[in-house]
């Protein structure tokens, strides 16, 4: 595919609407960095300014339903589990307090968890999902995380649960200057947005999309990945055509 | 992001005190709430339910009372959950025995409507971190130590498939469900249940969501839910005869 192809135009468009994401995420990382103690070890203390503009934040941002900082095992106060994560409920923000407990049943393992383990292994963004969680006042989200290293060393994620319908609708304004049908996939293959009821947000295509000819009902015209650097893609599908589908596959 | 609030929130309102504190109660026992866990503030739990401050003041003062909630004050004060060592056998046991057999196999008919269409959603769209999650939570089932224990990691392993689904609704209808059906379901009276075959079900559940094969997950949910209802259902009627009383024992 050429620089010109009509999915890159889209992906890049697409990436450009959700680039405000990472630049926040960016920004919290900043701030986690500015709080690190020059010698000392960091603490909870450290964080007070971290707390305040995290809270500050959320009340202007009506596309997430929390953010903050996610640390890594031992970073801070010696804790295996740490967050300075701050969360909107019903329009009241507040800061969200988990049971870390290991040996407890409940016990959130976040260190499992894709959107931190692939920040961990050095993906410079993340976007994990859509997936039901048990978030903020919706429960179907998008976590999207950056890793927070200083000097070489991994100190956590700045991670962010975004409101998938905001998503959702970014991507859609883009989607729809295609005259075609067109789809936005992240890698687990699951739909995002489409412009068309051909595939239905959530589900799962069959294959990650792959350009191919028109008489192979599963592939796509012209298929290009966002460079926003999550691994979505976007793809154009060749028009649907009834006789086509109602004939039997060789 | 985790934090099991939501998922106590009622589908439809409640509107009276009885009712937000049976809802909780329910939560804390099936580990929606965790141990320890800080409640919101009032104003937050009362949008939460719908319903007025005064009322959620109320709920609170009674869960105090029931050693379920436990408010301390200052500045990281705050009313926090206090999870007692096992499930309430005899409210559970009163409330079986308060059911009529139609009653008990209409719960049954809907958790298998439900759960059936979550396993076969989750087939079709799970993410490998969330067959992972099943296969973690059935090993969990078959390591519990206490009746407790058996319980939330029995009704997570549901929740977990609905989630799995995609779906929030059905996440929230299983939820709804499990604090309905899951203390009747593990009722430590009667004949016992096999925990080594409950295990394996739940098992080949995960299994079949794994390989994406959407109608035997379906198939499996739906028998895993109703393979239980002959026991529960001859407990129920045990109850009504007086064959079994509310205090568990054989009279």
């Amino acid at each position: 595919m050429t620089t010109g192809s009509p999915a890159r135009r889209l992906a890049e468009d697409a990436s450009r609407s959700l680039e405000p994401i990472y630049e926040l995420l960016g920004q919290i990382a900043d701030e986690v960095l500015r709080c690190l103690p020059p010698r000392a070890t960091l603490s909870e203390a450290h964080f007070s300014t971290l707390h305040r503009s995290l809270a500050e934040r959320l009340q202007r941002e009506h596309a997430v339903w929390g953010m903050g900082f996610i640390a890594a095992p031992f970073v801070v106060d010696g804790l295996e589990r740490y967050m300075a994560w701050w969360q909107r409920n019903n329009d009241r923000v507040a800061r969200l307090r988990l049971n870390f407990d290991p040996t407890s049943i409940d016990v959130y393992d976040y260190l499992q968890t894709d959107w931190y383990q692939l920040a961990k292994r050095g993906q410079a963004r993340v976007a994990y999902g859509p997936y039901v969680d048990y978030s903020g006042s919706d429960m179907y989200t998008i976590t999207a995380t950056i890793p927070v290293v200083a000097d070489g060393t991994f100190l956590g994620v700045a991670g962010a649960d975004l409101v998938v319908g905001e998503v959702e609708r970014k991507l859609l304004e883009v989607l729809r200057q295609a005259d075609e049908d067109a789809v936005v996939v992240n890698t687990e293959r699951r739909v995002i947005a489409a412009n068309t009821p051909r595939w239905f947000v959530g589900s799962r295509l069959p294959a990650m999309p792959a350009v191919g000819s028109t008489a192979d009902p599963s592939s796509f015209r012209d298929v290009a990945e966002m460079p926003l650097g999550t691994g979505w893609v976007v793809a154009i599908a060749w028009p649907e055509n009834d006789t086509d589908r109602s004939r039997p596959q060789a | 992001m985790s934090s099991l609030s939501p998922l106590v929130a009622a589908e439809a309102p409640v509107g009276r005190a009885d009712e937000i504190v049976q809802r909780i109660t329910e939560a804390i026992h099936l580990g929606l709430l965790d141990d320890g866990e800080r409640l919101p503030v009032e104003v937050d739990l009362a949008a939460q339910f719908g319903v007025a401050p005064m009322t959620v003041r109320e709920a609170l003062a009674t869960l105090r009372e029931q050693e379920l909630v436990e408010t301390r004050r200052g500045r990281s004060g705050g009313s926090f959950v206090r999870r007692p060592a096992g499930p309430p056998v005899d409210k559970l046991t009163a409330r079986l025995a308060a059911m009529s057999a139609s009653d008990l196999r209409d719960l049954f008919d809907e958790h298998t409507a439900v759960s059936g269409q979550a396993a076969r959603l989750a087939a079709e769209r799970a993410a490998p971190y969330a067959v992972r999650r099943l296969f973690a939570l059935t090993d969990q089932l078959g390591a519990a130590a206490t009746l407790g224990d058996r319980i939330r990691a029995d009704s997570r392993f549901h929740i977990q498939v609905a989630m799995a689904s995609q779906s929030a609704r059905l996440a929230r209808r299983e939820a709804n469900l499990q604090a309905e059906a899951a203390g009747l379901v593990w009722l430590p009276i009667g004949p016992s249940l096999d925990v080594a075959a409950h295990v394996e079900e739940q098992h080949a559940i995960a299994a079949a969501v794994a390989s994406e094969m959407a109608d035997e997950a379906r198939r499996l949910a739906e028998a895993h839910v109703m393979g239980q209802l002959a026991r529960v259902t001859s407990i129920n009627l045990a109850l009504s005869t007086g064959e079994l009383s509310a205090s568990g024992s054989a009279s």
